[in-house]
């Protein structure tokens, strides 16, 4: 533990004075400029020798604010200890172990909505509104309504089992959103003569057409528990009108669009996917689609930073976006998911923990997150529409990214689980259900057996009765 | 000429270094008190720790609503009725006799070839130690890299390179478990070939030489005394084993997380996942009491082959 932490804090170091560096040497206003402007419209000094104590998920987001630290520090006088950085399967576990025990070992913390819909009904996460509403706690300068509102009441829930989600307490404030896309290697669907499929049969036979010698057709998640279900596959299932729970709240993963489309998504997994599927994890598809191994890895849009990156991707400039497949007669879907930042109903001194949430949500910091970090998307309307931001995303993907994120952000995008807080056996059940399809079993019988525990467990929870 | 003290004198002096004597005695049983202290207090505390979380399972304890009140019995009565209990012990004891057997086979071997006086030997017995040194969950993530699928992952290059089929590795329901026991005898063989060798080591060379005179060939050399003389030996590395792999949690949590579909959902991680992810303390820890108690039986059966052993 010990060695761990010297790693962080010397990376810690090292990624302060780097992105210090950067940033110093940017169009954008100096540290000293920055610092300068915030505190003449408000009182940064008030906590002064408070501690803000951060757990956070190892995350291009979290590379992007650390940099930014030491800025935060000298604004407000409050210390940030180094920050327990974890991958994000032991940060949930990490997170959740402090959380639930009452530890109280962190203030502040990385989280979005299917996660903390469990925290928040359990009283583990502070409200954060009774802040944002108070003039002596928060700036005149923060503007609250620039943060897209579709993503504010993501974070925002009034408890109620099965909806209530935009309304009632803001558990937490977004940094960055993410939807889902299908990414393809528009050289190879060129040569093969082919256009980006709209539906799951299509999709199918477009992985199937360029799969060839080394190129495999396509890779997605899958890995149980790492967001498999979560990402390409429910925007697709959402898309052929499948819901997760119905109002009453039981489970309808093996409606005939469930199992429809989950029987398409694993054949097509199977005939043109990796051979050890079950094992991939989503920095694993996102490598594996950078180097070229891949005609498409359908999973988040801001992946792209990676694939039109010349220096670190063999596919840069020859990449496309579509929307997930979805019925002919219906609208695109996808579901999203926002990064966003939340404070533990246990943390010490839950005043400078506010600060820091508030600070690091700033237009200030995430144009710079955004432009020096490439923390893509941004959740703030200015920062996402800056012209140097624009202009980056506007020659992503060969000019198909913004077109399609937009459109997303736009009205396709929307929460696709129902908010209640056992998501995270219904998800990690869905994705066992995949595993067995994909391996050979029945959909109907994989998902039957899938919706049958799932049901059982939200009536053993009370969820529902 | 030898002075003979005066009677008094001689008893005084005996009297002296009697008092110095218990005080010694006094301070040395002192001392071994105190000693003693760290081996009553950790029994104590791991029976707290035991008995706090035999009573939470008795109760329904969920760690996102807190406590619903005493169920006596009923975690255990739900137990024997899910199906994926029964699973997870099904694959518990697939992995710990697969794994424990694979591990004694290869451990003999190369305990054999460890004791022959070849050269650089010394050398490859100091190498033998690094898998030990390494924390399963690291070795565990090494490996995950290493079954990576398509040809980025180390194993498959091999096979594309040799034009043979990729495989799934731990993504493969069919291939899962042993691709796991792979990793966990790469960890522990080399624990295993130690004890073997330790105990082919302390083995008379003067018996062997005696049975070579006699025109013992290798095998029966090896059938007839070196393996009856090792059997304690081999007792003491199954007990180690026999605990350690029925415990298994780091090498697959690292891995594969119980997956594909539920291929390597071993009661650890089925507990845990029960109890942490899932929120059910209490249910989770009935799955634990219920590994706990499967850890007994084995160990205490191999206790009792223990004692058998040495009475003959």
């Amino acid at each position: 533990m010990k060695l761990q932490n010297r790693t962080n804090r010397r990376r810690f170091v090292q990624g302060a004075a780097v992105g210090a560096a950067a940033v110093g040497a940017s169009w954008l206003p100096t540290r000293t400029d920055r610092i300068r402007a915030m505190q003449d419209s408000f009182d940064w000094k008030q906590f002064d020798g408070g501690q803000v104590r951060l757990i956070l998920n190892k995350h291009p987001y979290t590379e992007s604010l650390l940099p930014l630290v030491p800025e935060f520090e000298e604004l407000t006088g409050i210390s940030v200890p180094e920050p327990l950085i974890l991958p994000e399967a032991e940060y949930f576990q990490k997170l959740l172990l402090d959380l639930s025990t009452g530890a109280g070992e962190f203030d502040a913390f990385m989280t979005g909505p299917y996660v903390h819909w469990s925290y928040d009904s359990a009283g583990w996460t502070e409200p954060l509104e009774p802040f944002l509403a108070d003039p002596n706690m928060t700036s005149p300068e923060y503007d609250e309504a620039d943060i897209f509102k579709s993503l504010m009441d993501a974070n925002r829930w009034d408890l109620t089992l099965g909806g209530g989600t935009g309304q009632g307490s803001q558990w937490a404030i977004p940094v960055m959103v993410e939807t889902y896309v299908q990414s393809f290697r528009k050289d190879l669907y060129d040569e093969a003569g082919i256009e980006p499929a709209v539906t799951i049969e299509q999709w199918r036979e477009n992985n199937a057409a360029v799969t060839s010698g080394d190129i495999k057709g396509i890779i997605v998640r899958g890995e149980r528990g790492g967001g498999m279900t979560g990402t390409g596959f429910i925007s697709s299932f959402r898309g052929y009108g499948g819901v997760v729970l119905d109002e009453e709240l039981v489970c309808q993963i093996n409606s005939a669009e469930g199992v429809h489309v989950a029987e398409q998504y694993c054949a097509s997994v199977r005939e043109s996917g990796p051979e050890g599927w079950a094992n991939v994890t989503w920095y694993e598809g996102q490598e594996s689609f950078a180097n070229g191994s891949y005609g498409q890895y359908m999973d988040c849009d801001f992946f792209n930073a990676l694939y039109d990156d010349p220096d670190k991707s063999a596919v840069a400039g020859q990449v496309g976006f579509a929307h997930c497949p979805h019925a002919e007669d219906r609208d695109p879907f996808s579901s999203l998911w926002t990064w966003a930042l939340a404070m533990s109903s246990k943390a010490q001194d839950k005043n400078a923990a506010w600060y820091f949430l508030q600070w690091a949500t700033m237009k200030e910091q995430m144009l710079v997150a955004t432009v020096e970090g490439r923390n893509y998307n941004p959740t703030r309307a200015s920062v996402f529409d800056a012209p140097e931001v624009q202009a980056t995303m506007a020659e992503w993907a060969n000019g198909t990214y913004l077109p399609v994120v937009l459109a997303n952000l736009g009205g396709f995008a929307t929460l696709g689980w129902s908010p209640q807080p056992e998501q995270t056996f219904v998800s990690t059940r869905w994705d066992q259900a995949l595993q067995e399809i994909w391996a050979g079993d029945g959909a109907q019988t994989a998902l039957d057996s899938a919706k049958e525990d799932i049901d059982a467990h939200l009536v053993d929870t009370g969820v529902r009765s | 000429m030898a002075i003979l003290a005066p009677p008094v004198r001689r008893q005084r002096a005996m009297n002296k270094g009697k008092v110095e004597r218990d005080a010694l005695e006094t301070a040395d049983i002192r001392a071994g008190r105190l000693m003693m202290i760290p081996a009553l207090i950790i029994p104590v505390l791991l029976a707290i720790v035991f008995f706090f979380g035999f009573y939470l399972t008795l109760r329904n304890r969920r760690l996102n609503r807190g406590d619903l009140g005493f169920v006596g019995l009923e975690n255990y009565a739900r137990l024997l009725q899910d199906d994926k209990f029964w699973h997870s012990l099904s694959l518990t004891l697939k992995f710990t006799l697969t794994d424990v057997g694979l591990e004694l086979s290869l451990a003999t071997l190369m305990a054999l070839a460890l004791s022959q006086p070849l050269r650089g030997i010394r050398i490859y017995r100091a190498l033998l130690i690094i898998p030990l040194m390494t924390p399963p969950v690291v070795g565990a993530l090494v490996w995950k890299v290493l079954y990576r699928s398509g040809n980025g992952g180390f194993f498959n290059y091999f096979l594309w390179e040799a034009g043979l089929p990729m495989q799934g590795f731990i993504g493969d329901p069919s291939q899962a478990i042993f691709s796991l026991v792979a990793i966990d005898v790469w960890l522990y063989l080399p624990f295993v070939a130690i004890i073997l060798l330790a105990g082919l080591q302390t083995l008379p060379q003067e018996q062997i030489d005696a049975a070579h005179v006699d025109g013992a060939n290798g095998w029966q050399v090896f059938w007839q005394i070196q393996l009856p003389y090792m059997i304690p030996f081999y007792i003491v590395a199954l007990f180690f084993r026999v605990i350690d792999s029925l415990n298994i949690f780091d090498t697959i949590y690292g891995t594969t997380k119980g997956g594909p579909g539920d291929a390597t959902r071993v009661l650890a991680v089925n507990g845990f996942e029960t109890a942490f992810p899932f929120f059910n303390l209490s249910y989770g820890g009935a799955i634990f009491v219920a590994l706990w108690l499967l850890c007994t039986v084995a160990g205490s059966l191999l206790f009792i082959w223990v004692k058998r052993s040495q009475a003959t």
